[in-house]
């Protein structure tokens, strides 16, 4: 099964989105990946927010073009490290948010172990990008360069955020979708995979800034 | 009415508290059992009247290099913690990933592809050590939000410690493995007896200037906190905070319990479904004992009937889970067209579900299904849902088998629970 796909809504089944797209956040426990789903989702913020058990997922249907798009994203626990249950989580995931807390260099090397994961576990398809979270802060310890030198390393995009300030968590998230859609159309160009519904305009619903991001 | 009392008046044993008490629903029709008098109830249900009040163990503060408990500096529990918390996967890389080998260099040789991934624990040995456990229970229990009294520094420091202590004494010699969601179970555990300990503070002036009754008081609470924590937790570690076992928990109970008891539900849950879709939900709806899915006070009846010990806690949790997804029938059947929509549907269930039955009523049937689930009486179980769903929603089981000769002691027993359900059911309908 292809990592990369949009399921279109069967018709007259009553759905309100065209396709879908399932998106990961995986990084160290604490690093912020529950508040900035929070902060794009819901549009809020909260410094202490509540531990995610297991998995949890939010949902967010943009609108793109005249068509809607669900997001589908997926959170967990930054303590687990699931054994069996990884396939059914990185199982069909489209994109994943790599994340890690710039004022916890702890959390910045660990980007490694959560890279080789997603190596293992994830679609060659999947779009990768690593975001170095709570910016605002002052107690930084991971300089900027360091993380776009990963993030070069890695081979994927990079971009900072604040959860706190609303700083690029809608880049975030419209530049994966932007970059999945590329890789949709790309495959579809090529022969490749049945992704129907491309022509996801990323400036649609965000604010088409990519401030941040390289 | 005070609850000490009807439960002195009333029940002549602590077997007749739980029997008519708190399975038959007896108490709550007369105690609202929600304003601080759980703390007793709890204490009653699980604590043994000789009880031992330990001194706790206190917590080590561990410097840079010392990773032995016994020999570390301690932290009492009136010591405010600390605030420099924070990373917290299991195994960390040892280097910092820039002065590494690169990594496009090593996908290129196709090393990464090689690699295994080092996974976490699945037994007791996380490896992790000492100072990165407390370094996460830190980190959890600063985002503790059952209630305000969490954030207070007091209260997470004697968290801290009972967590400790039950880390250290499940561990032999050093602290076991601490998985995220022990500190909810923990906290609300905490909450009911301390809410129990302020009531009685508040009635008990004399003694409310007393510090010396106060820290006592303090150390008798913790040790009770930490023995009914040990108690639940020794069912539950084993079975749902261990992935492996929660897999094997999913295919020899859950799964059976759901099949013989709505098949339709079944099918729809688990046919065709992808590699351990369905654990993904219940990792969370067990872990947490349904503190995050259901409203607060119907969750504390739950942990009421859990905390009777009448049932093994891995029976009686799959068939109030059955319960509660029979009890959503139609809204299922209805929303579900793939396996994603039911993960979706059960973790934002409160969210979702559309009814509710009263909570005792959800116990009475889930441990119906327990015992008969243990007597291996499938024909029942399905009888049991099928006049749920009858009675509920007019839903007519068309897969019910047709009539056989069924022998007269089994037709009396399910006669019986059948007008059980139906009485219960009515009962409720025309309050």
């Amino acid at each position: 099964m292809s990592g990369l796909r949009t399921v279109s809504a069967s018709a007259g089944s009553g759905k309100s989105y065209d396709s879908i797209m399932k998106i990961l956040l995986i990084g160290d426990s604490g690093v912020g990946k529950s508040c900035l789903l929070v902060r794009f989702v819901d549009d809020k913020f909260n410094p202490s927010f509540i531990t995610t058990i297991g998995i949890d997922f939010k949902i967010k249907t943009v609108d793109i073009n005249g068509k809607k798009i669900k997001l589908q994203l997926w959170d967990t626990a930054g303590q687990e490290r699931f054994r069996t249950i990884t396939t059914a989580y990185y199982r069909g995931a489209m994109g994943i948010i790599l994340v890690y807390d710039v004022t916890d260099e702890r959390t910045f090397a660990n980007i490694r172990q959560w890279f080789k994961t997603v190596n293992e576990h994830a679609n060659d398809d999947a779009q990768l990008l690593l975001v170095g979270n709570k910016s605002d802060m002052e107690t930084r310890t991971v300089t900027l360069e360091q993380g776009e030198t990963l993030a070069k390393e890695l081979g994927i995009p990079f971009v900072e955020s604040s959860a706190k300030n609303d700083d690029n968590v809608n880049e975030i998230f419209f530049t994966l979708a932007k970059l999945i859609q590329e890789k949709i159309d790309n495959d579809k160009l090529a022969g490749g995979t049945s992704g129907k519904d491309s022509s996801i305009n990323i400036n649609s619903g965000g604010s088409g800034s990519k401030s941040g991001c390289c | 009415m005070d609850l000490r009392q009807v439960a002195v008046d009333q029940y002549e044993s602590r077997e007749s508290l739980i029997r008519r008490g708190v399975w038959k629903g007896d108490l709550y029709k007369t105690v609202d059992v929600n304003k601080g008098s759980r703390g007793w109830l709890w204490k009653t249900l699980v604590l043994d009247d000789d009880q031992e009040v330990k001194e706790l163990m206190p917590v080590p503060i561990l410097t840079e290099g010392s990773e032995d408990p016994t020999s570390a500096i301690v932290q009492s529990a009136n010591r405010p913690r600390d605030n420099l918390i924070r990373r917290l996967t299991p195994v960390a890389t040892k280097a910092h990933p820039l002065s590494q080998k690169q990594i496009g260099d090593m996908r290129d040789k196709g090393e990464l592809e090689g690699q295994k991934v080092v996974e976490g624990d699945e037994d007791d040995e996380d490896g992790m050590s000492v100072s990165e456990k407390l370094e996460i229970i830190d980190l959890d229990l600063s985002r503790l939000m059952l209630d305000k009294i969490f954030q207070e520094p007091l209260v997470h420091a004697r968290m801290k410690q009972i967590m400790y202590n039950f880390l250290m004494r499940k561990g032999a010699s050093s602290p076991s493995s601490y998985k995220q969601g022990y500190h909810e179970i923990l906290g609300i555990i905490f909450l009911q007896l301390d809410e129990a300990r302020r009531n009685n503070e508040g009635g008990n002036n004399d003694n409310s200037n007393n510090n010396n009754d106060d820290d006592d008081g303090d150390a008798v609470m913790m040790n009770q906190v930490l023995c009914i924590f040990e108690k639940i937790m020794k069912q539950m570690v084993g079975v749902f905070y261990n992935e492996t076992r929660l897999i094997k928990w999913d295919s020899d109970v859950f799964q059976p319990i759901l099949n013989n008891s709505c098949p339709e539900l079944y099918k729809l849950i688990y046919s065709n479904q992808h590699h351990h879709t369905n654990i993904i939900w219940l990792i969370r709806w067990t872990r947490l004992l349904f503190i995050r899915e259901l409203p607060r006070d119907y969750t504390l009846i739950i942990w009421d009937h859990i905390l009777t010990f009448t049932y093994p806690l891995d029976t009686l949790i799959a068939c109030i889970i059955v319960t509660l997804l029979v009890n959503n029938y139609q809204n299922l059947m209805e929303k579900i067209e793939d396996h994603n929509d039911i993960v979706e549907f059960m973790l934002h269930y409160s969210l979702n579900s559309s009814s509710m039955i009263d909570c005792v009523e959800l116990c009475k049937m889930s441990g119906n299904l327990c015992e008969l689930w243990y007597l291996q009486d499938f024909t029942a179980m399905k009888l049991v849902a099928d006049s749920f769903l009858k009675i509920r929603f007019n839903v007519e089981n068309k897969t019910t088998p047709k009539a056989v000769k069924i022998d007269p002691n089994r037709k009396r027993l399910e006669d019986r629970l059948r007008k059980r359900v139906k009485q219960t059911l009515l009962t409720k309908e025309t309050k």
